[in-house]
């Protein structure tokens, strides 16, 4: 993951309103993490209207908190970590009290060719990822998906960088039996880039 | 296939895999997702929890001491609006009793509380305007409202603000002098308007503060106040000096309520309740009442009309994201299922507004193991109609949903954990005709909760609810049939 520090001095001068309590400056400070803490909690709580309502929550706290963030760790990350925790209380309280909301992405997602359907199902996928504990699909899109090292990861989860690896390892696993047998490829390589 | 690993064996490696993974669709924000955040973060910056029942900066969120209260009396709202409700009816009760000649002490002794609801409901169902002062936990709000369900509320400790609602819209609109802090850190004004609000309970808005309900005379308020009065016992009184009445209902006893008992003074003269209090162990832990009322007085519309400062920044969003007004015909064929209508309302009572939504779902407070409280959804209800018929300031809601559910007889309406009907208050009926005949349904009477029904047929849950007596919740639940595309013409 790319340092998420701000680097301009507009974007040090946003952070600073935002410190001192001002509400816009804060939510568009924050609009540059939106998309890729959405990942997080939309793999996470798997129901668009819960990813909303945690993510509003999210930026709630950290805009209440962020006069004591003390950057020792990357504005992202520290956003990134919230979000983590959040959505586990989010998955915690759901699974004490009531049901599992319907899942009911399919005319809420976004439209269009699906660039993975001559891959393997994007159904299969989807439905893999589900059944990984949240901790295991957290390791998924914080190190699979967007590319962060174990140390990030683990400072994000709160455990230690072997927890992480051996998460990933776990979840690779099962995703992969899952899908199509341990190891096998997803699809039969088709593209000359595959080829290469 | 090549294989892209970096190091044999390493699982990050494997991108065919993460990028598979990545390539699944993640749902875009809902539309008024910045909105709803900015408004969250106002409150927050004001000293709110930003919790979003204290997200619409209004006379009990836009400062930090309005909104601990706000936040301290959240278990008691609905009980609160029964409050106003009750102050409302005092308004009427006072101004009619300023038309007509009292008859000091010369009435006939009141045989039961119910026979004083009956009264009230009465007198409720006549009225076309109100003007009033009321008075709540010491702030005063002048009023203004009409019987077709329009509200305009000025806030005598916050000069130049205002709020009106619009319960057949589905609308809300604020303003607020000095509500929210700048970049600069100075005050600025907060002005808003907000669309798609539920007609009322069971469905509500994602923000307690967006209810319309939580506004004055809307469907629940006397609703509320009468299914107390006619639970308890009647004694004589005076209110500042005019003959009144005072209905004490003690309700069934709950863990969590704070409150034991209502208290429920009504103008003897116009049968109009003029004051509400609760009480817990004797002491009066809330009161609301009205001064200063005038009944049927006419209005302009043109108050009515939001009419923000010049260069105000109003801010549109939507109470849900979902909700839509419409039509009774459009209802009828909003969804392949039509809703269920009465073919049989009581007397007076007419089709007054219809909304639907694509899905919804019920929330409700549970009390934690801690004794703190938290919020908790039903599962995602579809193809939703609610139906409101009005008469005067009197509503009843029928509303119609698909909704999975493995406990029938959990209540709808049990928002909070006080507000759940106990003992005698909940009954199992039978319906015997019309669209449910055979059907048995949970009938709901509770002291501090609005009259309800609810039944379940063929996956859909159907509940009616408002301003009505036992009786008249079965004459509605009777006469139930599909929704034509010719009613309420």
């Amino acid at each position: 993951m790319r340092d998420a520090r701000p680097q301009s001095e507009l974007e040090q001068a946003t952070l600073e309103a935002a410190r001192s309590g001002d509400p816009k400056a804060f939510t568009t400070l924050v609009e540059r993490y939106d998309a890729r803490l959405r990942v997080l909690a939309f793999h996470l709580l798997g129901d668009p209207h819960a990813t909303d309502d945690a993510l509003q929550d999210v930026y709630v706290k950290a805009f209440r908190a962020l006069p004591g963030f003390a950057g020792r760790s990357s504005l992202g990350t520290w956003l990134t970590r919230i979000t983590y925790t959040t959505c586990i209380d989010h998955l915690r309280r759901r699974a004490r009290l009531v049901p599992m909301p319907d899942l009911e992405p399919d005319d809420l997602l976004p439209q269009g060719p699906d660039p993975t359907d001559d891959l393997s199902s994007r159904g299969s996928v989807r439905d893999a990822l589900r059944r990984l504990p949240p901790e295991q699909r957290a390791v998924v899109v914080l190190v699979g998906v967007q590319g962060l090292d174990y140390e990030q990861a683990a400072e994000i989860l709160g455990v230690p960088s072997g927890t992480v690896a051996s998460r990933l390892s776990n979840a690779r696993r099962i995703l992969r039996t899952a899908l199509r047998g341990d190891d096998a490829p997803l699809v039969a390589a088709t593209s000359e880039e595959g080829s290469s | 296939m090549t294989d892209l690993r970096r190091t044999p064996g390493d699982p990050r490696d494997d991108r065919e895999l993460w990028d598979l993974v990545a390539s699944l669709p993640v749902p875009k924000p809902a539309q008024d997702f910045r909105q709803r955040l900015e408004t969250r973060l106002a409150a927050a910056a004001l000293g709110g929890s930003g919790r979003a029942d204290v997200a619409l900066p209004g006379p009990r969120t836009a400062l930090p001491r309005r909104a601990e209260r706000a936040r301290r009396r959240r278990h008691r709202v609905v009980a609160v609006f029964a409050v106003m409700a009750a102050v409302a009816a005092i308004a009427v009760a006072v101004v009619l009793a300023g038309r007509h000649t009292v008859h000091e002490l010369q009435h006939p002794a009141i045989a039961s509380a119910a026979e004083v609801a009956a009264n009230v409901k009465t007198a409720l169902g006549g009225v076309e305007t109100i003007r009033a002062t009321a008075v709540r936990s010491g702030e005063r709000m002048e009023i203004l409202a009409t019987a077709d369900g329009r509200t305009l509320l000025r806030f005598v400790s916050v000069p130049k603000a205002w709020a009106i609602t619009d319960l057949a819209a589905g609308t809300k609109s604020g303003f607020w002098p000095n509500a929210v802090r700048s970049s600069t850190g100075e005050r600025e004004d907060y002005a808003s308007k907000a669309s798609g609000c539920p007609l009322g309970m069971p469905d509500r808005s994602e923000q307690d503060s967006d209810d319309i309900d939580s506004h004055l005379f809307a469907a629940w308020f006397q609703g509320n106040v009468m299914s107390a009065m006619a639970h308890g016992t009647v004694t004589e009184t005076t209110y500042e000096g005019r003959p009144a009445l005072t209905v004490i209902t003690t309700a069934e006893p709950s863990f969590d309520s704070p409150f034991d008992a209502v208290e429920v003074t009504v103008d003897r003269a116009a049968w109009f309740p003029v004051q509400v209090r609760y009480l817990r162990h004797g002491k009066v832990r809330d009161e609301e009442r009205l001064t200063d009322l005038r009944l049927n007085e006419p209005v302009d519309d043109e108050v009515f009309k939001p009419s923000y400062p010049p260069g105000a920044e109003v801010v549109t969003r939507r109470a849900t994201p979902y909700w839509r007004h419409i039509s009774f015909a459009e209802a009828a064929q909003a969804f392949a299922e039509s809703p269920l209508a009465p073919r049989m309302v009581p007397p007076a009572f007419v089709p007054f507004a219809a909304a639907i939504t694509d899905r919804a779902r019920l929330r409700f407070i549970v009390t934690t193991a801690k004794g703190g409280h938290d919020e908790r959804y039903w599962s995602w209800s579809h193809d939703i109609t609610s139906l409101a018929y009005r008469a005067g300031f009197l509503t009843f809601l029928v509303t119609t949903r698909r909704q999975a559910t493995d406990d029938p007889l959990a209540d709808p309406f049990a928002t909070l954990p006080e507000l759940a009907a106990r003992g005698k208050e909940l009954e199992t009926v039978t319906v015997e005709s019309g669209a449910l005949a055979g059907v048995e349904a949970q009938l709901a009477t509770p002291a501090l909760n609005t009259p309800h029904l609810w039944a379940y047929k063929d996956g859909r849950l159907i509940t009616i609810s408002g301003d009505l007596t036992r009786d008249q919740l079965l004459l509605v639940a009777n006469s139930l049939d599909p929704l034509s595309a010719e009613a309420g013409q």
